[in-house]
């Protein structure tokens, strides 16, 4: 630029400059506005209008088949707060996360932090242990049923070898077993993501550790740990919510019939979602099924803030996660 | 930044959701005003107009040549067929856009889907039909009838494509004689208790597994239970259809046999549910009887070739002394009241259901017909068809419709409240009696919901 343009852009600064930074502002709208419009559209359309409608329906006694929609009001949200059925079905539910969400956290850590030691065949067995988490979870649960199968199953077979009565998997308390087995089975990507996890913890902290006479668990507690404590949050949150929301082992793990699916479900087996699905497609309860999403969303939301609450005091980041609040 | 201020991206998520929100809205303040009918008036034929009409039906069991024959005799039409699904059939049936046909089982839908008006009224057709003439349909349609109270009697809202009297069973001829149990006469029903002392003789268990089972598998349907009810002289369902009773002495002795039956391990159960449906199992060598009807015939042939040499096919059991041997299905098809091209979709059901295309599958004996006029092609081929079609004759005297089916619930939610009770009586300690008052209670209830959800 020449210093005589200079001078001139000094002298008449009004405008021009005024109408261009105007126009590049509008230019960055219509960008912002260009990238985003696939998300919004998409969130639009396949989200907020679902859970409006959702949400609205939860205060009806739609059948889901005709146009008559009878509002109820609070009558349904009534009704989940009080049945038997729904708050059993919830408790069964938090059980299994209770179940779930430890077993998985602890099993894919210990896991993980065994392979990510230097030993011969560690590629072969990372790969092994990571292979149920990429069979379709549909798969995996017939997979299961065939083995778990009363009469002519895998486990029955091992037990008869011991000399032990067979049992009856997939029907009684013992469904509870078989679908909390199938889904510990599963822990394959919460290891990967704990070995991504072991790979970031500085090299430097831990020869230091090393150096000042720090044992290997020492050096896992005050070192490992927290490096890795967000990336532990952030899965005890993902399992927590995809726990909860249990629905296909529930479902596959239940003998099949001529007649519907849901009426061989074992009532051990009954979590939330599936008395959700049965109040949809089974009693054509579309209000009252709606009710009990928008209260379960509610209880996850909960939950999540209480996760948050009392285990996000012990999270250590490298980075300061409040940086640019205003 | 000016812009960003007066809209920022804040602003334009919390109007999306806005947007969102109404938008929802708005069908369902058109929705609100919507009323559910009783019955409906019959209504004006239509004439068959050239396009495409869309079946639901499971796939596969309509063939490509049926449909073939069908886009043959009517070339004008075209066939498209889409998988039964329950949510799919809800959401067209909501959104106004139902399919053109829709295949369903007659006993258990039509007091639903003709008290809220989703059917189409089929008298019209039918008086103008040159398919079916009234003196030809066979009775078994009348569960396809409705008069606004009863099932049974009134309108016709569709009509079976092929039936079974389905609380007729099958038993192994060499697993019964190895039991050391005498041969039966087809003909000649045995009793509920009868059967369940055969099982027992039939069953084979060793260390908690069972390599032999001598009863079919017992599902607590509300139409088997109804059915054995029925042969005591009892009902399970009220007149008004509004509401149920189990615990009557007929009833409590149909629960007490399907709990023994369970309690006992002779079949599958509800609460030991079979990985598999009685076909299967049997050829498997792993159950000793069925509990089908005739339709089996065809499907022995076809799917286990040889094995029919070893089956007899018996009339209905008996709990009490009435023989009356129903159907629990009569599936066929019905034609949704908003369908686009409902005189196509009757030409559907004339063409498979009392036709050519009736004909063609009625003579692979995979049902019985419709229409009397084509039980002579029924087939005759060998001594194990001909022994099945005089058991099957004489047991057509015995046909009834047993109601179970109400305006006011879908068998599959009755039958789902049903599989939930049962098994605390079968593995826990729930005496028969407390069993039919929680059945009563827990079907009221469903039933009750159902009715307030009409506005009744």
């Amino acid at each position: 630029m020449s210093a005589l343009s200079l001078g001139a852009s000094r002298t008449r600064p009004a405008p021009a400059p005024r109408r261009g930074a105007r126009a590049r502002r509008i230019r960055a709208a219509l960008a912002f506005y260009g990238f985003i419009s696939p998300w919004l559209v998409g969130t639009i359309l396949l989200t907020a209008f679902p859970v409006g409608y959702a949400v609205y329906i939860s205060f009806t006694d739609w059948n889901g088949m005709t146009s008559f929609m009878p509002w109820v009001g609070l009558d349904n949200y009534r009704q989940v707060l009080t049945s038997s059925d729904t708050l059993s079905a919830l408790s069964k539910t938090l059980v299994l996360a209770a179940i779930i969400v430890p077993v998985s956290i602890l099993g894919s850590l210990a896991l993980a932090v065994l392979l990510n030691k230097r030993m011969h065949g560690r590629t072969v067995m990372r790969t092994l242990i990571y292979l149920p988490a990429v069979v379709p979870p549909v798969a995996a649960a017939l997979i299961w049923k065939v083995i778990f199968d009363k009469n002519s199953g895998a486990a029955n077979r091992i037990l008869a070898l011991l000399h032990l009565n067979a049992v009856s998997w997939l029907t009684g308390q013992m469904a509870f077993v078989a679908m909390i087995i199938v889904l510990v089975w599963a822990i394959g990507s919460g290891i990967i993501i704990n070995l991504a996890a072991l790979q970031t913890v500085p090299a430097e902290q831990l020869e230091a550790a090393k150096m000042d006479g720090a044992g290997p668990l020492t050096t896992f507690r005050h070192v490992t740990l927290p490096a890795i404590s967000p990336i532990l949050l952030f899965q005890t949150v993902l399992v927590t919510i995809t726990t909860l929301q249990t629905f296909i082992p529930a479902i596959l793990l239940s003998p099949i019939s001529d007649s519907s699916v849901v009426t061989n479900i074992q009532p051990a087996n009954d979590v939330y979602m599936v008395d959700v699905y049965e109040q949809y497609f089974d009693y054509s309860r579309y209000g009252l099924g709606s009710a009990m999403i928008v209260v379960f969303f509610v209880v996850i939301l909960a939950l999540t803030a209480l996760i948050f609450k009392f285990l996000g005091r012990s999270v250590f980041y490298a980075v300061d996660p409040t940086e640019g609040r205003s | 930044m000016g812009f960003s201020r007066t809209l920022s991206r804040r602003s334009v998520l919390r109007g999306a959701g806005a947007l969102a929100g109404s938008t929802a809205a708005l069908p369902l303040l058109s929705a609100c005003g919507g009323q559910v009918g009783t019955s409906s008036a019959s209504a004006k034929v239509q004439a068959v107009k050239p396009g495409t009409i869309t079946i639901m039906s499971p796939t596969g069991e309509i063939t490509d040549d049926l449909v073939k024959g069908f886009e043959q005799a009517y070339p004008q039409l075209k066939v498209t067929q889409i998988n039964t699904d329950a949510t799919r059939l809800n959401a067209m049936l909501a959104a106004g856009n139902p399919p053109d046909v829709v295949r369903d089982a007659g006993t258990d839908v039509t007091p639903y889907i003709a008290s809220q008006g989703l059917a189409l009224n089929l008298d019209a057709y039918f008086e103008q039909s040159s398919v079916f003439h009234d003196a030809d349909i066979m009775p078994v349609n009348n569960v396809w009838k409705w008069d606004g109270t009863q099932q049974g009697t009134g309108s016709r809202y569709g009509i079976a494509k092929d039936w079974s009297q389905d609380a007729m069973w099958w038993y192994d001829t060499q697993l019964w004689a190895n039991a050391g149990l005498a041969a039966r006469r087809p003909t000649d029903p045995i009793t509920y208790a009868e059967l369940l002392d055969a099982a027992k003789a039939m069953t084979k268990s060793s260390g908690g597994k069972t390599s032999m089972y001598g009863l079919w598998y017992v599902t607590p349907d509300i139409d088997r239970i109804a059915a054995m009810v029925a042969t005591a002289g009892g009902k399970i369902i009220s007149d008004d259809l509004a509401t149920v009773d189990f615990s009557s002495p007929e009833a409590q002795q149909a629960l007490a046999w399907i709990v023994q039956a369970g309690k006992q391990g002779l079949g599958y159960s509800v609460a030991n549910p079979s990985p598999d449906w009685d076909g299967p199992e049997m050829f498997a060598g792993k159950q000793a009887t069925a509990c089908q009807g005739y339709w089996y015939t065809g499907f022995t042939e076809t799917t286990a070739p040889g094995f029919e040499s070893k089956l007899q096919f018996n009339a209905a059991p008996l709990l009490g002394s009435t023989r009356i041997s129903p159907t629990f299905g009569a599936v066929g098809f019905w034609i949704p009241a908003k369908a686009k091209n409902p005189g196509a979709s009757f030409a559907w059901l004339e063409w498979y259901c009392g036709g050519a295309g009736a004909k063609q599958r009625i003579s692979a004996g995979d049902g019985l017909p419709s229409v009397h006029s084509l039980l002579s092609v029924l087939p005759q081929r060998n001594d194990f068809e001909r022994a099945v079609i005089a058991t099957q004759n004489n047991e057509l005297d015995y046909i009834k419709v047993v109601q179970v089916a109400s305006p006011y619930a879908l068998n599959t939610a009755i039958n789902t409240t049903l599989a939930k009770d049962f098994p605390q009586a079968i593995t826990g300690s729930l005496s028969v009696g407390q069993l039919a008052d929680l059945l009563t209670t827990d079907v009221n209830a469903v039933l009750a919901a159902g009715k307030k959800a009409l506005g009744k």
